[in-house]
């Protein structure tokens, strides 16, 4: 059964109540869609019976045991612009001059017939949301119907069971779908898979699910081959936000734990940072201490919420107490050791070089792969000495590098840096020299680790002066 | 072990230019002993912290 819903106006949401029986709790569904979806969305198709494979997870390992009857089947909900139709034929058909439907898609939505939170597993793109602005981490996701294969970037959401799973497992799956949709090395791990990961000895049963401690939450994350770090508030009093921000910048989403809240959710972007916020001083500063906005998937809410530490809404972002970054192998140098050296650096320079000429230094620094990092060199080449560009494109690098971009506040302010550092994400905690790239204003230090070879020194012929941001780990709509 | 076709030449075409010349080892010498003095012995004492702030969240409560 293929159902399309025309939106005109918000009210049309309310259809659905026609479509959907009781258990699917169409009313709550509609309301949920009418606040949240913006007005580019101007067509539903609704698909059942749909087989969700999370959904089904849950339904073997737990509904069916139940003595209460449930629907095995889904709906799923398709999101689409006003230029995509529905002949009585069942052709899904665009006016879009590409002719390609992904271009007016905006993702899915599954219904499960649970009664209560029946919103599943959900993909939709950013521009579906009303009102978005941020930076977000995602991913491309294609979904099969009516004999088409469409494309979708978002970031997987769902609403907890609040028996089989609560939020904290909501959260843990997010985040692991996310990777195993992104990097073919993670395998797929389905609700209730996740459920059975967060405890070996599972006390009390394993429903209804008495949550989960945030250790638990870790070893959920190193079971599906990923290497969580931990940080708490209290050990980081000064950078615990930073460096979560700087984290998810990497395109690492984050579990986060609010526990006097007693929950659990995924940050997974970030709002524009006030680049008016920072103000003239010769202390570094960092760019994060500007970004006051994170954007979470909270399985309370619905997909993309944006949390401020300015006005709370819900919560306030300092009442994150602690979180967990996963990470992939080959991640060792961390977060805060980055700053340390990139304190000292500034402090004292480096081997010779001195950023002197930076005035109101401001740090900017987060993760991104070696493919990432030499496709922005080449799209910016024209920003680097002829020089130095030799190397910075041809250096074998590891796969993941720290970057450092370092600004005087008049060039952090027009989104430019003006010098560069590059720290090899590989490199032992206590290394005295992670760096493979460092530059002033006239020079640049190149250690070439893979090779072993000694520190040399690139001498320019014209000096750095600004360079553009990069922006490759997210996708950003500001 | 390196490829010694390769590292008996430079290797990389940005050491063969004009540009590229050795660090001063004096300079990197001491940039290392500062290091070692100042940056290695705090990131040690955080990593401690650290470590006991992942056990204190562990008994913090369910999520």
């Amino acid at each position: 059964m293929h159902t399309w819903i025309a939106v005109r106006d918000p009210a049309d949401y309310g259809q659905l109540d026609n479509i959907l029986s009781p258990e699917f709790s169409p009313k709550a569904v509609a309301e949920l869609l009418e606040q949240h979806l913006s007005p580019n969305v101007k067509g539903i198709l609704a698909e059942y019976p749909y087989v969700d494979k999370d959904y089904r997870s849950t339904y073997y390992g737990f509904y069916a045991k139940k003595a209460l009857r449930y629907d095995p089947f889904c709906f799923r909900l398709h999101f689409f612009t006003d230029r995509v139709s529905l002949s009585s034929d069942l052709e899904l058909q665009t006016t879009s001059a590409s002719n390609r439907l992904s271009d007016d898609y905006f993702g899915y939505m599954v219904i499960r017939p649970t009664g209560v939170t029946p919103i599943g597993r959900t993909v939709i793109s950013i521009d579906a949301v009303n009102g978005f602005s941020g930076a977000v981490i995602d991913a491309e996701y294609h979904v099969h119907v009516l004999g088409h294969r469409l494309v979708v970037r978002g970031f997987p959401f769902m609403q907890q069971h609040t028996d089989i799973a609560v939020c904290a497992h909501a959260a843990c799956w997010s985040i692991l779908r996310h990777y195993s949709e992104r990097y073919s090395h993670y395998a797929e791990r389905l609700v209730y898979d996740i459920t059975k990961m967060a405890s070996t000895s599972e006390p009390g049963g394993i429903s209804p699910s008495r949550g989960l401690a945030i250790t638990q939450a870790s070893e959920v994350f190193s079971k599906a081959g990923m290497f969580p770090d931990l940080y708490a508030r209290r050990d980081f009093k000064d950078n615990f936000d930073r460096m979560l921000a700087a984290y998810v910048e990497s395109g690492f989403p984050v579990f986060v734990s609010l526990a006097k809240k007693q929950h659990a959710i995924a940050v997974i972007g970030h709002g524009s940072p006030d680049r008016n916020l920072l103000q003239s001083s010769t202390n570094l500063q960092y760019c994060w201490d500007a970004t006051n906005s994170l954007c979470v998937v909270d399985d309370n809410l619905m997909p993309y919420q944006m949390i401020d530490g300015l006005q709370p809404n819900l919560y306030k972002i300092d009442e994150i107490d602690g979180f967990i970054v996963p990470l992939p192998e080959k991640i060792y140098f961390t977060a805060e050791a980055v700053e340390y050296h990139i304190d000292d650096a500034i402090e004292n320079g480096v081997a010779g070089l001195t950023f002197g000429h930076l005035i109101s230094p401001i740090a900017r620094y987060f993760i991104t792969t070696a493919a990432t990092l030499k496709l922005y060199f080449r799209e910016n080449k024209s920003q680097f000495p002829s020089d130095l560009y030799l190397a910075l494109i041809e250096l074998a690098l590891p796969q993941f590098v720290w970057v450092v971009e370092l600004s005087s506040l008049a060039s952090w302010q027009k989104n430019s840096f003006n010098t560069l550092m590059l720290l090899d994400a590989t490199a032992s905690a206590l290394d005295v020299f992670p760096y493979i790239v460092v530059t002033d204003r006239n020079e640049a230090l190149i250690y070439d680790r893979s090779l072993g070879s000694d520190v040399g020194v690139i001498t320019f012929t014209t000096p750095l002066t600004q360079m553009s941001e990069l922006r490759k780990n997210l996708t950003f709509r500001f | 072990m390196p490829n010694n076709k390769i590292s008996q030449t430079k290797g990389y075409t940005y050491k063969d230019r004009a540009s590229f010349s050795p660090v001063d080892p004096t300079k990197m010498k001491a940039h290392a002993d500062r290091v070692q003095r100042d940056v290695i012995p705090t990131l040690k004492t955080q990593a401690e912290r650290k470590e006991a702030g992942a056990q204190r969240l562990r008994f913090k409560g369910l999520l």
